[in-house]
Parts: structure tokens; sequence; C-alpha cells
């Protein structure tokens, strides 16, 4: 049993510091002018890989069926974007509300240079995430009251109203009402001139750090509470688990999680607005979490580069009109047509795959059963 | 000696204009094995629900180990309603939720078992020990609690050796046999160290010979753990065999109590639960 748990340990940390470093060397040996759509979809699935992690611990390992994730996102994006713009562009960003209601900017107040953008791009994103889990905890005092199918309604209701009020003119000051805030520090920031790009590898690091401790949290004790509620609540409570704090607590850290996503997200797409957080981003998220597998972690990261993969860079030229050099026409490809093919691809993949790519188990399992097998067949046959 | 853990004091349960259960009253005291017993329907499961913190009582109070854990009276529409007695002696409302009443010292198994099915038997048993856990949630997540949870494991470990479900530790909790099953969530009772333990039917569903076992199992632990047992059956070889006294009750009400050989004896119990015997 501890055994089996220290391979697993290794396993899992050889393989996210293996990627990490192929991650950087790619981006470093490649050309990015040349290879756009690789890195923007590398960069976007570690950040739909962290957000989708943080709904799965919400709905895969406690059984909350929860739809608030881009509200929680936004939250994030807002408060990251607007603790980081540089003070002197602030009068550019806000110039319809005359400047800023907030004239400071974290990587300044903390000593400006590599070190200042350094600690406060993750003070502004622990703070994001902060922002998001106290909203948290406010709408789960009422939410959390209800279950499975109401549960979703309402959390649905609240993603919608945040949105609603982000882009309320009165907010203008601070939120630059509907306008996109922006010219914060982005993932881009993090290439240094002249030395090695680290772009990529920051978004890796940052996304990988926060997968690893909710992986701790859900393997905790705490872990084990979450999914004796999600297989059956009443034992749980029977055996003196707080249904209520509990349901709290993973609202809550699930939030935390897609707050801190929400702001990778805005340096991802270097502007928070937030129209662009809308439900159908949620439904993006889940989509991910059910085809990685509900209550499977790597499930839910394969799937994010899987999904974003997909639909941003593999399918391109399914939207470009495309004459071969005999003059045919080919068929169907014109703007649009990628979606049609990509939801083709969604509906097989989930009925070949029932209970998603991975169903509740873990890559490290497969790893280790894997090795396991093949050196039983080496013990047989000799 | 005969110090009371649990007393059941007026309890009335009525859900709209259906008396549930009807003024009981109930003591166990320490170390002894107390069966509730009546025919389908009487509300033994309403008292288990009442006395755990499941239901909240319409009327009357629960003492645990000395101390009053529950109490209710009758409010708004149920004030109107109320068909029980002993109206207006209780004035406090004591409503813990059924954590808090397990946490005091109290655990359950349930009619229907409830296993947390997706989870190994280790783990089943593991996650019963969380409400004894002294660790935040930060300290648990980056693992500052090594020791607390390494302890917990040999407990669990100690545990399955001594219920005897060791071998299949790492199956999960549904493969197992019916019987282990049971077995099963009277140790992740036990895991919770409870001073009273509250055993609704189990051996519901079980043979003869699984029966048996539990009889012996149920005596065993009871001594081992220094417990209390309340228990819900309708196996009478089993309720007569182990309980030192029983309570019967007939449409929410209490019609009789006494040793398993008082009760076997009493006309009520007779007409209403047991018929008469040896003529099958």
């Amino acid at each position: 049993m501890e055994k089996t748990n220290k391979k697993r340990l290794w396993i899992t940390l050889l393989c996210a510091a293996a990627l990490l470093i192929l991650v950087t060397l790619l981006e470093n040996v490649l050309d990015p002018s040349k290879n756009v759509m690789l890195f923007i979809s590398l960069k976007k699935g570690a950040v739909y890989a962290l957000v989708a992690v943080s709904m799965n611990l919400l709905n895969g390992f406690t059984g909350l069926f929860s739809l608030g994730q881009a509200g929680f996102m936004l939250l994030g994006a807002y408060t990251y974007a607007i603790l980081t713009i540089p003070t002197d562009q602030r009068d550019a960003v806000y110039y319809i509300y005359n400047g800023s209601a907030i004239n400071f900017s974290l990587p300044e107040l903390l000593g400006g240079g590599p070190v200042g953008l350094v600690l406060g791009v993750l003070l502004a994103l622990i703070l994001g995430g902060c922002v998001a889990a106290a909203v948290a905890w406010l709408i789960g005092l009422p939410v959390l009251r209800l279950k499975s199918d109401y549960l979703a309604i309402a959390t649905l209701g609240f993603g919608e109203i945040i949105r609603a009020v982000f882009q309320w003119d009165k907010l203008g000051p601070v939120t630059n009402g509907a306008n996109a805030l922006k010219n914060f520090p982005t993932f881009s920031s993090f290439n240094i001139q002249g030395g090695p790009r680290l772009s990529t590898c920051v978004a890796f690091l940052l996304a990988g750090i926060c997968i690893a401790v909710i992986l701790l949290l859900i393997n905790s004790t705490y872990g084990r509470a979450f999914k004796a509620i999600r297989d059956d609540e009443v034992a749980a409570e029977a055996m003196g688990i707080n249904l209520a704090r509990h349901k709290r607590l993973s609202f809550c850290i699930s939030s935390f999680f897609a707050g801190v996503g929400g702001g990778l997200f805005a340096m991802l797409v270097n502007q928070a607005q937030a129209k662009t957080f809308t439900t159908a981003m949620t439904y993006e998220i889940l989509l991910i979490v059910v085809i990685g597998g509900i209550g499977s972690v790597s499930g839910s990261c394969i799937a994010a580069f899987l999904y974003v993969a997909a639909s941003e860079w593999w399918l391109r030229f399914l939207d470009t009109e495309t004459v071969l050099k005999n003059g045919f026409k080919v068929p169907f490809l014109r703007t649009g047509f990628r979606m049609v093919v990509f939801s083709v691809i969604i509906m097989i993949v989930v009925l070949f795959f029932r209970r998603g790519i991975m169903g509740d188990r873990e890559l490290p399992d497969l790893l280790a059963g894997l090795s396991g097998k093949t050196r039983r067949k080496e013990a047989s046959g000799k | 000696m005969s110090e009371t853990v649990l007393k059941v004091e007026n309890v009335t349960m009525q859900f709209g204009g259906v008396v549930a259960v009807d003024n009981l009253n109930l003591e166990v005291n320490r170390g002894e094995i107390v069966a509730l017993i009546g025919p389908n329907g009487a509300g033994k499961t309403t008292a288990f629900n009442v006395i755990t913190g499941v239901y909240q009582p319409t009327n009357g109070a629960v003492w645990f180990q000395g101390e009053k854990i529950v109490e209710n009276h009758p409010q708004g529409k149920m004030k109107a309603l109320y068909k029980g007695e002993h109206a207006g002696e209780y004035t406090a409302v004591l409503a813990p939720t059924p954590d808090r009443v397990t946490r005091l010292g109290m655990a359950r198994t349930f009619q229907n078992i409830r296993l947390w099915k997706s989870q190994t038997v280790f783990d089943n048993i593991l996650i019963a020990k969380h409400c004894r856990a002294t660790s935040n949630v930060f300290s648990a997540a980056f693992r500052l609690n090594r020791k607390e949870e390494a302890e917990q494991r040999e407990n669990v470990e100690a545990l399955l050796e001594t219920v005897g479900l060791v071998d299949v530790k790492n199956e999960l909790a549904t493969s197992l046999p019916y019987g282990r099953q049971r077995r099963l969530e009277i140790a992740r009772a036990l895991a919770a160290e409870p001073k009273l333990l509250l055993l609704d039917e189990p051996a519901a569903g079980m043979n003869p010979q699984e029966t048996e076992e539990l009889t012996a199992f149920i005596s065993e632990i009871r001594d081992r753990f220094r417990l209390t047992v309340f228990l819900i059956e309708h196996h009478m070889n089993l309720v007569m065999n182990i309980s030192e006294r029983i309570y019967v009750l007939d449409f929410g009400k209490l019609i009789a109590q006494g040793t398993p050989a008082e009760i076997q004896n009493d006309k009520r119990v007779i007409d209403a639960y047991l018929g008469v015997s040896g003529d099958a």
C-alpha cells in the first residue's frame, strides 16, 4: 500500500518535470512565430486544465453539480487585471471613465523590475482566487442547501448576474464597464529579452502548482470526506462529517482555483472582459470534465489539451475554403464548418467512452498497472 | 454500575396528522445490549432517527451520557395539530445535526446498507476516522499532519484485524458478500469511536448461519470496545440471545418492556407481534 503510493508519487512528479522541460525546450527550439497555434493551444490547454480540475473537485469529487465556474473565473480575471495594470497605463485603459479609481499596481508596489513582476503577478493571482473564494462563501450560504439540478441552476444564475454586474456603467472607474481591461502583465511578459522564452513554461508551472495542491487536497483526509459526501450523503453525515461545512469548503476551494484560472486566462488572452466569461465557457469546461472522466484529475488535464487543440488548432483547415490544384473545390469547407465536425467528434467520444477517457482512474494507476503487467509477463516468460 | 447512557424522555414524533412515535420513554444503561422490536411501521426506525438527530422530535427530549442533546416542543402549525401528551412541558429547542451527535459518541448503521460504494474497505473505515481528526484543511493538504494520518491508518489496520476484514482491505466495499458488508458497516461505525452503538436491523436479509455469526460478533465487540448497544431487529433468535432488555413498540406506543423471558410471555406482545410460538 505504502509502496504503491510512493511509486505513484514518483511517477506523477517525473511526468510533471518531464512535461515542463519538454515545453520549455519546445518553445526555445521552435520558432514561435511559425508555430503560433501550437503555443496558444499549449497555454490555453494548461489554463483550461486548471479550471477543469477545479470544477472536477466540486462536481466529480464532492458530488455538487455547480455551473458557476465562468463567474468565478471572471472574478479572478478582473481582480488580477485591476491589481496589475501599470499606473502609467491606467489613463489609457480607463479613458472613457477619465482614469481609474484604483491607482496602484502590485508589480510596481513590490519594487518593479523582474522581481516585482513575479511577486506582483503571483500575489494578484492569489488575491484573485481569494476574491472568488470569498464570493463563493457568500453565495454558498443560501445556494449550497440546494441539491443536484437546483444547485446547477442557482450557480448558473450567479454566473449570469456577476457578468451583468461587472458590465454595469456605474462601476466603470473600477471595472471599466463593458470595455476590456488590458495592458497588464501577460505570459509573454515572462519572455526574457534576448534570453530564453518562458511564457509557456510559466503557464504550465502556475497551472501545475495549483493542480498539485488540488491533488494533495483530494488525497488528504478532507478529500476523503468529500468523496464520502459524493458517494452517500446520509452515511457521511451519520459518520460525523459536517455536510454544510465540508460542502462550503469544497465550493470555496474550487472557486479559489477557478479564480486563479481566471487570472491565468486573462494573462493568456491579454485582456479581461466580462462578456468573454459566458455560460458557454462553463459548458466548455464541463465538457472537458465529462470527456476526461468525472472524478479523474489526470483525465481532466488530458481532455483539456485534447479539447483545446482540436477546437483551436487541428481543425482550423476546415474553416478555410480550399481549392485543389486541378480546380476541384472541396465541398463543405467554409467558416463555421470546424465547429460542426468538432461537435460530431465530441458525440463520438462520448458514445465510445461512456465514463470519459479515464473513468475515475488516474494516469499513474494506469502506468503502474502497465509496468506491473509487463513485469508479470517477463516473469511468466522465464 | 447501571449508569444511564441514553435516555429518551416523552418523545413524540408527528408527521402532519400521523403520530409515528407516541410518547416514547426508554433508558439504556452502560454496557447493556438493549433491543427495540415491533411490527413493521411501528416507528422503530423513526425513534432511531430522532435519537441520532436525523429528525427533530415534535415534543420531548433525548439525553446522552447525562447531557440533554435533543429537545423540542410543538411550534407553528404543529401547535394546533399536536395529538401527543406532555404538551407545554418542554420549552427549549435543541436540534443537533447527525454529525454532531456522532461526534458526541453515538454511531449507527442503517437498515439498508449505506457504504461508500466507490471506496475500498480500508478507505470506508479511514473516512469514518475523519470526524476525530484535528487537522485543518491546510495542514491536511500540505501533509503537516503526517503523524495523525499514520496513527489513523494504524488504527484502521488494527480495527480491520479485529473484525476479520483485513484480507479484503483493498477490495471495493460493494464487492464483498452481503454478510461481510454488514460487518464492514458495523466496523465503520466503530471507527468513529462511539460509546453507544445503534444498529438498525443488522441481521436483515441474512441466512441463519450469518445471523449466528453476527450475534457472536455483536457480543464480542461490546466486550472488546466497552460499548453499549441499542438495536432494532426482527430476528427473534438474535434478539432473545443477546439482549439484556427489550422494548416493544406498536403503532408508535411502547407496549412492553423487560427481559427476553418476560417479553416472550407477555400477552400483548404475543398478540401484537410475536404470535403464538411453537405451533408453526
